[in-house]
């Protein structure tokens, strides 16, 4: 926990107070950020959001000291940490689900078959959302798959698209725009605002695609439609 | 159960409440009315609980058929409300008959009003809002629509006394509107000349939603990237390009470009009344 203790503490506007880390993002800050939040959220009962080195306080500057903040940061507490799970997200690529494949796989002078393979190898660690409703920073993608954004975005992803741009995957939990390349779509849905937990997700779990074929796909689309599919997940030993 | 019904959506026309709290650590934004003042206001002259659900609405305001009698306040924006042709005076309370229409013209001082209804609109809540952002909710309000209203409490006790003054909204030509903000996160990345830069009149450029605003005067920049890392509306984002890209109230919850200044809260109110063409310059807070 040490290795964390340099932090800066400044006020966001009249709105919110920011705490940002020195160091660069990595699983172990992810969960000395995680802890952190817990705290804060326990002792204050206000809305903390993190990404990869700041904590978010939406809560008025005036309200919270930074001594104060500085103390809960340097409290030493016992935490019931959730378990980790890893989840398995199933995706069917290439062909209609995910038009960019063939030419992705082209430009990184890989077989579309290579580029499924390392996209599938490895479990990405989920740091946070942002960006959609329910859409994933997801760390760990082998670096022979980064390939810069695309120049100009597509304008329609098709919901539940899985995408590569720059040095990260992710799914589109919406239809959206998107700069990034499509190479295969899950039938599974990712945000659901009906439900009162639309993200079964958290930060810290792992996220592993596993490569289906059209008609399994159409099979989970149904299920899911239907409301009887469950995602398949193993808690994660530390 | 009274309610109203949609005749003309006008053209851009929302429910909005207080905002969706609660829901950022999912990607969810806030939303919410763009004018949280106007917003409150109305719900406070109905004497309605505060987060009562209002309309929001942009540019040309909607027609709304009464089915019941219903107390009722346009607050925000000024704009010509006629009731069955009859004039409403802009932020006091009216009353309608059932049955009798309402029309409101297009805003001419402003961007946004606010129709606020005595009980509230109870349209169907979203993770605990019923701010209309899609996808989690339709896009907007449509013709035929019809809203159920709660239970009226106006003039069952009594409401504070308001004086009641227009907002910034005047429309002289040459104004430039006076917000303040406070530094950034990234502020100080920029060089002295860059800062000072920052603080010339700027013009609310042809993108400008719920979401942002974007500003026609640019700043060259080099910076280095930068991790992504939260936002919340009133945060101003200085592209690699150079646009300056200022968040509303239904932005993203995380961004990846730096973090030039933050709009106070009262200044986040007073651009959700500004569009295309109109100007600004910031009022540094240090």
């Amino acid at each position: 926990m040490s290795a964390f203790t340099n932090v800066e503490i400044f006020p966001l506007g009249d709105q919110a107070i920011l705490i940002r880390w020195e160091q660069l993002p990595s699983d172990a800050l992810l969960e000395h950020l995680l802890t952190q939040k817990t705290k804060i959220i326990a002792a204050l009962d206000i809305e903390v959001v993190h990404a990869y080195n700041e904590l978010l306080l939406k809560v008025a500057p005036g309200k919270v000291s930074e001594g104060l903040i500085r103390k809960l940061l340097n409290e030493e507490v016992e935490l019931l940490v959730s378990k980790r799970m890893h989840y398995e997200i199933p995706v069917c690529y290439g062909g209609d689900f995910g038009k960019d494949l063939n030419a992705f796989a082209k430009a990184k002078q890989l077989t579309p078959e290579a580029v499924i393979e390392l996209h599938t190898k490895e479990g990405y660690r989920l740091y946070f959302m942002g960006f959609l409703p329910g859409f994933l920073y997801l760390e760990g993608l082998d670096e022979r798959l980064y390939f810069p954004r695309k120049v100009t975005p597509s304008l329609h992803m098709t919901a539940g698209s899985v995408a590569i741009g720059g040095t990260q995957t992710g799914i589109y939990p919406q239809a959206s725009p998107g700069g990034w390349h499509s190479i295969g779509r899950t039938p599974i849905s990712l945000f659901d605002p009906s439900d009162e937990i639309p993200s079964p997700f958290k930060a810290g779990d792992v996220i592993q695609f596993k490569a289906i074929h059209a008609d399994v796909f159409t099979q989970i689309a149904s299920e899911v439609k239907r409301g009887t599919y469950r995602l398949k997940t193993t808690p994660i030993d530390v | 159960m009274s309610s109203i019904k949609i005749i003309h959506p006008g053209f851009y026309t929302t429910v909005q409440d207080a905002g969706r709290k609660g829901f950022a650590h999912l990607g969810v934004p806030e939303s919410g009315a763009m004018d949280q003042d106007a917003y409150q206001l109305a719900n406070t002259l109905l004497n309605n609980e505060q987060g009562s659900a209002v309309l929001e609405c942009t540019l040309q305001g909607p027609q709304i058929y009464f089915e019941v009698d219903t107390a009722f306040v346009v607050t925000g924006g000024t704009t010509i409300a006629s009731l069955d042709g009859v004039t409403v005076v802009h932020g006091a309370v009216a009353f309608a008959k059932a049955q009798q229409t309402l029309h409101l013209g297009s805003i001419s001082s402003g961007t946004r009003c606010y129709l606020g209804f005595a009980g509230g609109i109870e349209s169907k809540r979203v993770l605990g809002s019923r701010s209309m952002y899609a996808p989690l909710t339709a896009v907007a309000v449509t013709k035929g629509e019809e809203l159920p209203l709660g239970i009226s409490s106006y003039g069952k006790k009594k409401g504070a006394r308001l004086k009641y003054t227009m907002p910034i909204l005047a429309d002289y030509v040459d104004l430039i509107y006076e917000i303040t903000a406070f530094e950034g996160p990234e502020f100080r990345r920029l060089s002295a000349k860059q800062q000072q830069d920052c603080l010339g009149v700027f013009t609310v450029s042809k993108h400008w939603n719920r979401m942002a605003l974007q500003l026609e005067e640019q700043l060259p920049n080099v910076f280095d990237p930068m991790i992504t890392a939260p936002v919340i509306p009133g945060t101003v984002q200085l592209t690699p390009s150079g646009t300056f890209i200022v968040l509303l109230r239904d932005c993203q919850t995380t961004g990846g470009y730096p973090r030039i200044l933050q709009v106070s809260e009262e200044g986040v109110n007073g651009l959700g009344q500004l569009q295309k063409g109109d100007r600004i310059r910031w009022k540094l807070f240090r």
